[in-house]
C-alpha cells in the first residue's frame, strides 16, 4: 500500500462513500468477492460495477460465500472476503463466520444494513447482526457515521490477519453507502509487529527439548497460518524429533517424510496416538489440545510435560497444563529457538515408533466388490499427486479417509473444516481456492450428504468457469452418524440413509461436467477424464460401499485406551 | 469464590455485551458490575465482580485479553498493593482508578 500523504488543503471532490468503499478493497489487494446482492447493498454493488479489479461471483446462498472467503484465505494467508445484503442475507452468514472463527481464518464480511433512521426499528431486512455475530468474530462493527467508513475497513482487514487471525465484519447501513463524503488520505500501513517469546522462558524450553528421551512434535495449524512450515521442518531436522500434524496442520510438515506420523487423535493413525500417549516432552506448536486429539483429558499423555507455543495466550494451558509456556509469534519464536536447541538421544524411542508404524500402518483391501472410499481416496491422490493439487474435503467419513490417505507435502494444501465440521463447506472452498490460484489443480472430495448442504454452488463455478474437480464419496448415506449409531446405538439406523438423487444429472444441469463410477477398475479413468475437463468444473460420482466405516477410532470422550484400531467385522469374518 | 476483574477498555457500543458473552458462555452471573468513562472517544475502566474458580478466573482474563476493546486486564494483586485493598466499593471511587494510573506511569 502506497504510504504517500495528501499535502495540499483544498477541499476535495465528495464521492458516493460506496464507491469510495470499493476503491479501498480493491486498495487492499481484494480479487474476489464471494456475494449475493439485496436491496440495501445495493449502492455497494453499483460501486462495484464501476470498479475494475475486484471481480465479485455470485454465490446461489450466502453461507457459500462465507466458506468460499475461507477457501481463499486458507490457499493464500490474505484476507477472503464475502458480502451480504440486510437481514437474512447477513444471518446466513453465521455458520462460514463461526466456521472461520473455529478455524482462526482471516475472512473480513461485509454486509449491509438497513438505512439508520430505520435501524432498531424492526425494519423490512433488519436484523441485529452486531449482537448476532459477536461471540464468533474476532470483531465487528457498525458503521454509523459515513466518514468512518474507510478507517473501518482498513482496521477490520488488518485485525483479520494480525495476531491469531480469524473472521471480522463490517455492517454498513444503506444511507451511510449512499453518502457523500471526502475521500480519505491514504494511511500508512498499521504496524503489524510480531511477538516474541521470552527470552528464559526459551532457554528453558530448549533445555527441556534437549533432554528428553521420548519427544513429540505436535504441529497445528497456527504453524500454518505463522508461515512457520519451514521452521518446523528445521527443529524436526535439528533434533530429529518425530512429527505429527493435527488436521489443520497438515501439510505443516511433508507427510512423505520419514519423520511424519501423519495426523493424530480421533481417527490419526495408531503410531501418532501412541507416541502421544508415551512421550516424555510434548512440544505443542500452534495447537489447542482440542478434544478430537485428546480424548479423556485425565489420561491424555500422562507421562508427558508440555512445550506449549502459541500467538494466543488464551490457549495457553485451557485444556491441558503447559510446562513450559511460549507466547508469541511461530515463527518468530521458532526462529529464536532453534540455535538453542541441542539434538536430544532419540535412538530408542525411534525404534519403538518404528516398530508401531509397521505394525499398524493405515490399510484397506480393495477386492473384488463394491468400491471402497479409502481406495477412491488414494487412487484420486495418485492420479493427480503430480500436479501439486489443493485438496478442500467437507466433513464426514471421507474427511478422515482423506486426512489419512491424502499425503500433503506443502503448507496451504489441504483446506479443510476442522474447528467447528460444517457440512457444505468443501464445495465453495474450493471455489475460493481455485479463484485465490487459478493455475493450481483445485479437488473437492465431498460427500453425498455434505454436497446437497451447498451444491448449488456450482452454478457459480460454471459461470466463473473454475475447473474445479468434485468427487463424491457416494455412500447413500450421512456416514459417519451411521458409524456411530453402528458402534454407540446399537445399529438403530435412523434418519442416517440418503435417498440421493443422480448427482451426474444434478451436476450437468448446474454446468458441471459429470462422471460416475461404480466398479473399482472404473475408478482411475473416469479421475482422468475429470482431470481433462478444463473449461468447467467435473464432478465424478464414486459410489461406494455404503457399511465402510473409519478406523482407527476412538470413542469420543475416552482415551486411547479404548482406541479400536481395525474393524472389528473383517476380524470375525463378517466383511470381506 | 468471588472474583474482581479490571479491565481498561473502548467503551464503544457493544464492548460491554463482547465482555459479559465470555461470562455468559461460562454459565457465570455478574455479581457486580461498573463502568465508567475516563476520556473522550469511549475509553474507561470497568469492573466486574462475579463468582468463579481460580481457573476459569485465569482462562477468562486471557480470553477478556484478545477482546479487541479490551486494552488491558488489571492484575487485582496489583491494585491491593496499592490501594491496600481491592474491594469494589472501594475501586468504584475515581480517585482509586486514577491513583493507581499513575502509579503505573511512573508519575
Amino acid at each position: 500500500m502506497s504510504t504517500a500523504l495528501r499535502t495540499d488543503a483544498r477541499p476535495r471532490e465528495r464521492v458516493r462513500a460506496a464507491n469510495l468503499l470499493a476503491e479501498e478493497l480493491a486498495r487492499q489487494g481484494v480479487t474476489h468477492i464471494f456475494g449475493h446482492p439485496g436491496g440495501a447493498a445495493l449502492p455497494l454493488y453499483d460501486a462495484l460495477f464501476q470498479t475494475p479489479g475486484v471481480a465479485h461471483l455470485l454465490m446461489r446462498h450466502e453461507q457459500s460465500g462465507s466458506h468460499a472467503a475461507q477457501g481463499f484465505a486458507r490457499a493464500t494467508g490474505r484476507a477472503g472476503v464475502c458480502l451480504a445484503t440486510s437481514g437474512p442475507g447477513a444471518t446466513n452468514l453465521v455458520t462460514g463466520l463461526t466456521d472461520a472463527y473455529m478455524d482462526s481464518t482471516p475472512i473480513v464480511a461485509l454486509t449491509a444494513q438497513v438505512t439508520r433512521p430505520l435501524i432498531g426499528r424492526d425494519g423490512f431486512q433488519e436484523a441485529d447482526i452486531l449482537g448476532i455475530t459477536q461471540p464468533v468474530t474476532k470483531h465487528n462493527w457498525l458503521v454509523l457515521e459515513p466518514e468512518d467508513l474507510i478507517p473501518t475497513i482498513r482496521e477490520a482487514f488488518h485485525l483479520a490477519v494480525s495476531g491469531r487471525p480469524g473472521p471480522v465484519l463490517v455492517d454498513v447501513p444503506r444511507d451511510v453507502l449512499q453518502a457523500q463524503i471526502e475521500p480519505e488520505e491514504e494511511a500508512a500501513e498499521p504496524s503489524s509487529r510480531k511477538r516474541r517469546a521470552d527470552p528464559t522462558a526459551l532457554r528453558r524450553a530448549a533445555l527441556a527439548i534437549t533432554n528428553a528421551r521420548r519427544p513429540v512434535l505436535y504441529v497445528g495449524g497456527g504453524v500454518i497460518s505463522a508461515g512457520a512450515s519451514e521452521e518446523v521442518r528445521r527443529l524436526a531436522k535439528k533434533t530429529r524429533i518425530p512429527v505429527t500434524t493435527t488436521l489443520m496442520a497438515k501439510g505443516a510438515f511433508p507427510e512423505s517424510d520419514p519423520q511424519s506420523l501423519g495426523m493424530l487423535g480421533m481417527h490419526g493413525t495408531v503410531y501418532a496416538n501412541y507416541a502421544m500417549n508415551e512421550s516424555d516432552l510434548i512440544i505443542a506448536l500452534g495447537a489447542r489440545f482440542d478434544d478430537r486429539i485428546t480424548g479423556k483429558l485425565a489420561t491424555f499423555a500422562p507421562h508427558a510435560k508440555v512445550i506449549h507455543l502459541d500467538v494466543d495466550e488464551a490457549e495457553i494451558g485451557k485444556n491441558r497444563k503447559a510446562d513450559f509456556p511460549l507466547v508469541g509469534d511461530a515463527k518468530t519464536v521458532l526462529h529464536q529457538l532453534l540455535p538453542l536447541v541441542g539434538a536430544p538421544d532419540t535412538g530408542v524411542w525411534w525404534r519403538r515408533v518404528e516398530e508401531w508404524k509397521a505394525k499398524h500402518p493405515l490399510r484397506y483391501e480393495q477386492g473384488d466388490g463394491p468400491i471402497l472410499p479409502q481406495f477412491a481416496i488414494d487412487r484420486l491422490w495418485h492420479v493427480t499427486n503430480s500436479r501439486r493439487p489443493i485438496l478442500t474435503t467437507d466433513v464426514g467419513q471421507h474427511q478422515m479417509w482423506a486426512a489419512q490417505f491424502w499425503k500433503c507435502d506443502e503448507p496451504r494444501s489441504f483446506i479443510t473444516s476442522g474447528g467447528l465440521g460444517t457440512m457444505g463447506y468443501g464445495l465453495p472452498a474450493a471455489i475460493g481456492a481455485q479463484c485465490a490460484l487459478p493455475d493450481r489443480l483445485v479437488v473437492n472430495i465431498n460427500g453425498d450428504g455434505s454436497f446437497q448442504m451447498t451444491m448449488q454452488a456450482l452454478v457459480t463455478a460454471a459461470e466463473a468457469r473454475l475447473p474445479i474437480k468434485v468427487v463424491i464419496i457416494d455412500n447413500q448415506g450421512l456416514g459417519m452418524v451411521r458409524q456411530w449409531q453402528e458402534l454407540f446405538y446399537d445399529k438403530r439406523f435412523f434418519s442416517t440413509e440418503l435417498r440421493n438423487p443422480d448427482f451426474a444429472k444434478v451436476a450437468e444441469s448446474l454446468g458441471a461436467a459429470a462422471f460416475t463410477a461404480r466398479r473399482p477398475e472404473e475408478v482411475d479413468a473416469v479421475f482422468q477424464k475429470a482431470l481433462a475437463v478444463e473449461d468447467r468444473p467435473a464432478v465424478v460420482n464414486v459410489i461406494c460401499d455404503p457399511e465402510e466405516n473409519c478406523y482407527p477410532m476412538w470413542p469420543a470422550g475416552q482415551s486411547i485406551d479404548a482406541m479400536v484400531i481395525e474393524d472389528p467385522r473383517r476380524a470375525r469374518g463378517e466383511k470381506s | 469464590m468471588e472474583y474482581t476483574f479490571w479491565l481498561k477498555v473502548n467503551g464503544t457500543p457493544g464492548f460491554l455485551s463482547r465482555v459479559e458473552a465470555l461470562f455468559r458462555r461460562q454459565g457465570i452471573s455478574l455479581r457486580r458490575c461498573f463502568f465508567e468513562e475516563t476520556a473522550e472517544g469511549g475509553a474507561g475502566r470497568l469492573l466486574i465482580v462475579a463468582d468463579s474458580d481460580e481457573a476459569l478466573c485465569a482462562l477468562l482474563k486471557r480470553q477478556l485479553r484478545r477482546l479487541h476493546d479490551v486494552y488491558e486486564v488489571l492484575d487485582a494483586e496489583h491494585v491491593r498493593a496499592i490501594h491496600g485493598s481491592h474491594e469494589p466499593q472501594q475501586a468504584l471511587n475515581k480517585g482509586d482508578f486514577d491513583g493507581y494510573d499513575l502509579v503505573r506511569q511512573g508519575r
